[in-house]
């Protein structure tokens, strides 16, 4: 069953060449980026989109970036590093002003990606939520939730790469 | 299947819009739940197309590519002017807009539907990546403040197809 929102997208990484800039398991040990493509949406002048992370994993940390793209399919800025230990939520915002749209509203996406240790036992389980609300006052417009799906759940799709069994 | 209900229907295809002459086109349309429409709003449709180039997809020559229509109906069942085509590339994304004022409704508030249909080309190639998503929007005409907002997937084409082998024509 192939789902967007819960979609792997999944790349072999040698952690000594981490795309976060952190060492999170010895070197020569494979880990996968793990990718969460919410939906597109809208977001007016007075309005900030927010994305929150929540680790409900009991005992361990999940790192990895938040992004917002925008029309084009450029990313905006940069991406958001976070670590969220359990019981963490991390935000990441976005007003307006800084999705170079012109016009009342312009149209973006987010994506969260984390990492996963080889077999995708990382006890490492995300949840999120898309909001936009308007700037001023904070009330909410627009909700989206889900859950970043792990590797070592047998949802999602694997796309062309499988874990070496040595290295 | 959900709310969302899934037709696919085989058509043969005498051009191609991506350069290539494929066999056949796998459609597959889904029907957003209705929404109302308020004078003051404009509706919106976006996809995006998430999908990325892999070489595990059997037999793709070119990039990831959706290609397909949008189009809106009112409570009637009649098309509200014409659908409008797209095309996305990976991380692309297409609008399009509908004005309280195109939609012929009359009082405060209309109700209306959007379909999207996803057009597959199959070639001697494969078929390109799509993984098509959408969001069903209203929001404030003058401020762009989003009133509601609807989610989905278009699921991609059929696993035989998606592994390369071709269709019974039908």
């Amino acid at each position: 069953m192939r789902s967007m929102l819960d979609r792997k997208t999944v790349g072999l990484l040698f952690v000594a060449a981490s795309a976060f800039g952190q060492t999170t398991s010895p070197v020569g040990i494979w880990t996968y980026t793990t990718s969460s493509n919410l939906p597109p949406f809208g977001l007016a002048v007075s309005e900030t989109a927010q994305v929150n992370v929540f680790n409900t994993a009991v005992a361990a940390s999940c790192s990895g970036t938040v992004a917002f793209y925008d029309g084009k399919g450029s990313v905006i800025g940069s991406a958001a590093s976070f670590t969220a230990g359990s019981g963490q939520i991390t935000s990441v915002t976005l007003p307006y002003a800084s999705t170079g749209g012109s016009g009342s509203r312009t149209v973006v996406r987010a994506e969260i990606a984390y990492q996963t240790a080889a077999g995708g036992f990382a006890p490492c389980s995300l949840s999120y939520s898309l909001e936009t609300y308007d700037t001023g006052t904070g009330v909410t417009h627009t909700f989206v939730s889900g859950a970043v799906a792990q590797y070592a759940v047998a949802s999602g799709t694997l796309q062309g790469v499988v874990p070496p069994s040595a290295h | 299947m959900g709310m969302l209900r899934k037709t696919a229907v085989l058509l043969f295809a005498a051009a191609s819009a991506f350069g290539q002459t494929p066999n056949t086109i796998l459609a597959t349309s889904y029907n957003v739940p209705p929404v109302g429409l308020a004078m003051s709003e404009t509706a919106q449709v976006n996809v995006v197309n998430t999908a990325v180039a892999s070489s595990s997809v059997s037999g793709t020559a070119t990039g990831p590519s959706c290609s397909g229509s949008i189009a809106f109906y009112n409570n009637n069942g009649t098309i509200i002017g014409s659908a409008t085509s797209f095309t996305v590339t990976t991380g692309q994304i297409f609008s399009v807009t509908l004005p309280y004022s195109s939609t012929v409704g009359s009082g405060a508030h209309t109700v209306i539907r959007a379909v999207i249909t996803n057009e597959t080309p199959i070639t001697a190639f494969g078929i390109p990546p799509c993984d098509l998503a959408f969001s069903l929007e209203t929001y404030d005409s003058k401020s762009g403040v989003t009133h509601v907002f609807v989610s989905g997937v278009v699921t991609p084409p059929v696993g035989p197809i998606r592994d390369g082998v071709s269709p019974t024509a039908p």
